[in-house]
């Protein structure tokens, strides 16, 4: 873990000259921020595989430092987490690691960052810049940093972001120790490329996005190293194999806000070469979310979240025909306390996000996931048996 | 100070013009509670135009019944837009677990406001709606529409009374909202009568009680003309609660552009 994470600092060797550049400049507007997370997990059920337990912890740390000066942004964002259990859960990662200049329209941002592009909540379709920390969460959320050159202009027309992405950052999955894993594991050191120049293959990506009234609209395209592998089983039978493909994706997000409606969708097409089993596919999510504000004048809201996924892969995908139905409580209180339930429509996968802060600087969070009624050949099978519950404490210095 | 701004060149002309039709035809044509209210919000409204952008820190402090205290601090950027309403973007630095978050807003005079969140950790940008008017503002006891700028349009207006508040003349109006989904039925509004900036607003729920009273004190003046107080205290009569607003650092002529309120400005700031 620590060899990949200097491989990938090395990758972009800037990024240590970028590193003394911001210890040089002033401290006067530069700030350190962190954070210490204690998560705890408990499985419901017993383990399906032997070495797995019934109950994991972890320890994350979280440093944030920036510093303005005149045009420049100077940012700086890390993590380190520790499982008890499973090593591959275990990491040390640059998330950002940049400097921004603006001048006039123009923006230049050079070193290790992190982009966000889509609208929906279920799936990320169209966010393709940045590889999914997996183990961080199911969700898919959490992102590892990327090396990375964006140019990007403002006009009346809207933002034109163009991207260099020289360096690609692989995967993480769960070891033998971790829950929440397939079967067998994967092994990511056996990660195979269609590219001969592996994780070197420069990436590139272009986006356009605009604001028209009520509508966000965004377009991109990328070209390069496909984020998700294609998991195939290694000759010996004893481990998945994760191969990373040449792709080209066209994404399309769009949101429409009407009052207290949120209309989203996103829809991608991505092509590919039949390397590794790999296809072409066209995948689309969408729907809304309508909030009911200051319910009978106590300040808590309601919101109801309905979103539909389709993948022209079928079955061979997780999202395909799948109808997720969710709703949003926030009490808007002095300890921001809010929740998010929801279920897929079927049943089988239900999630619930919460979160409070105690006192000032501390925030408990609290998050489940359930496996019900998971058929044998299901691609969730081998986490039929991973409904759990997570407590975290998060305590910000 | 941009000196040839043709309108901002007729709001300062109007003043006096203003002025004079208050203090003058009065006598001669009997003007309705209303038309006085109106003219009392628009004189209110012309003196606080053309001040073009501003930033400031805010301190807010959540007092529950019992007088446990908590604190938030927003960093607010302001840009006046002439034509329509205001731009801002808000900076959370407290509390830690919010730090920043920041929103940008977009005011419009007839249409609903467009606003976005920017959300650091995950880097996103959210659109969100602004059809939370009558909602709490980070757990405080005021809402986003006490928050948001004060346009003449956005009440229906009548004048009171002449009174006394605090040794000075003041008008009493009473100002009915006429936009969709205000929590308040009314409020009863206190305008100091030489400056013309509020003095206090009392807030009627939709059942006509009286809900919060906010208190405007330390008035300071910025530009030789613009008049903002440095503490707003707003105490909820059906809660207990309270909130203390106290501005630091007021700064005017910052030199923001538009485009310091545009998306990518909301990512970059820190």
């Amino acid at each position: 873990m620590i060899i990949k994470f200097k491989r990938y600092l090395q990758s972009f060797s800037l990024s240590v000259i970028l590193l003394a550049f911001m210890l040089m400049t002033s401290a006067a507007s530069a700030e350190w921020n962190n954070e210490i997370e204690l998560e705890y997990r408990y499985f419901l059920d017993s383990p399906q595989f032997s070495d797995q337990g019934q109950n994991a912890a972890a320890v994350i740390y979280r440093p944030v430092w920036s510093a303005v000066s005149g045009n420049s942004v100077y940012d700086f964002r890390g993590i380190a987490r520790y499982d008890e259990n499973d090593e591959e859960r275990n990491l040390i990662d640059v998330t950002e690691l940049s400097w921004l200049y603006t001048l006039n329209d123009w923006e230049f941002k050079i070193g290790l960052s992190k982009v966000f592009w889509g609208v929906a909540e279920t799936q990320h379709l169209v966010d393709i810049v940045n590889q999914t920390d997996l183990v961080a969460n199911i969700d898919g959320e959490s992102k590892l940093g990327q090396p990375m050159i964006r140019v990007s202009r403002s006009s009346d027309f809207g933002v034109f972001d163009a991207f260099v992405l020289p360096y690609f950052r692989e995967r993480t999955f769960a070891g033998s120790e971790g829950r929440l894993r397939t079967q067998p594991i994967v092994n990511t050191d056996l990660a195979r490329y269609e590219s001969s120049d592996e994780q070197s293959h420069i990436d590139y990506a272009l986006r356009w996005s605009h604001t028209v009234g009520a509508f966000d609209v965004g377009l991109s395209y990328f070209d390069g190293t496909g984020r998700d592998p294609v998991l195939t089983i290694s000759e010996d039978n004893r481990f998945l194999v994760p191969n990373y493909v040449q792709i080209q994706q066209i994404g399309l997000d769009v949101q429409a806000t009407f009052d207290a409606w949120l209309w989203k969708l996103e829809a991608i097409d991505r092509s590919a070469a039949d390397t590794f089993a790999s296809e072409s596919f066209q995948a689309a999510v969408g729907g809304f979310e309508y909030t009911f504000f200051n319910i009978a004048d106590a300040g808590a809201d309601i919101g109801l979240v309905a979103e539909y996924s389709y993948d022209s892969r079928g079955e061979q995908s997780i999202g395909d025909d799948l109808l997720f139905l969710g709703m949003r409580l926030a009490l808007n209180d002095e300890q921001s306390t809010d929740l998010l339930l929801g279920c897929s429509a079927d049943g089988e996968l239900c999630s619930v996000e919460g979160s409070r802060r105690l006192g000032e600087s501390v925030k408990l969070s609290i998050r489940a996931n359930t496996f019900s009624d998971i058929a044998d050949d299901s691609l969730l099978a081998s986490q039929r048996q991973d409904d759990y519950i997570q407590l975290s404490l998060a305590y910000f210095f | 100070m941009k000196m040839f701004d043709k309108k901002l060149l007729m709001k300062q002309l109007m003043v006096p013009v203003a002025f004079a039709m208050m203090v003058l035809p009065m006598s001669v044509v009997a003007q309705t509670p209303e038309e006085k209210g109106l003219s009392i919000a628009q004189e209110s409204d012309v003196r606080d135009t053309g001040w073009g952008n501003s930033q400031a820190k805010m301190k807010m402090v959540l007092r529950n019944k019992a007088g446990k205290e908590s604190s938030r601090e927003v960093r607010i950027r302001n840009l006046e837009v002439t034509g329509d309403g205001d731009k801002s973007i808000s900076i959370f630095d407290k509390p830690a677990d919010v730090r920043g978050t920041a929103f940008l807003s977009h005011t419009h005079v007839i249409k609903a406001d467009d606003q976005w969140l920017y959300l650091p950790a995950l880097k996103r940008v959210k659109r969100i709606s602004s059809s939370n008017k009558s909602g709490p503002f980070m757990g405080s006891e005021f809402s986003y529409e006490d928050l948001s700028s004060q346009e003449v349009d956005k009440y229906t207006h009548k004048f009171l009374a002449d009174e006394q508040l605090e040794g000075r003349p003041v008008f009493k109006i009473e100002q009915v909202p006429t936009y969709a989904k205000s929590g308040y039925k009314k409020r009863i509004s206190w305008i100091d009568a030489e400056h013309y900036y509020p003095v206090k607003i009392e807030f009627y729920d939709r059942k006509e009680s009286l809900l919060k009273t906010l208190e405007f004190k330390d008035y300071q003046q910025y530009l030789s003309k613009y008049w903002r107080a440095n503490q707003m205290l707003m105490q909820n009569h059906q809660n207990g609660k309270s909130t203390d607003l106290i501005w630091e650092g007021y700064e005017f002529d910052v030199g923001f552009q538009d485009s310091d309120f545009s998306q990518s400005a909301l990512k970059r700031t820190r």
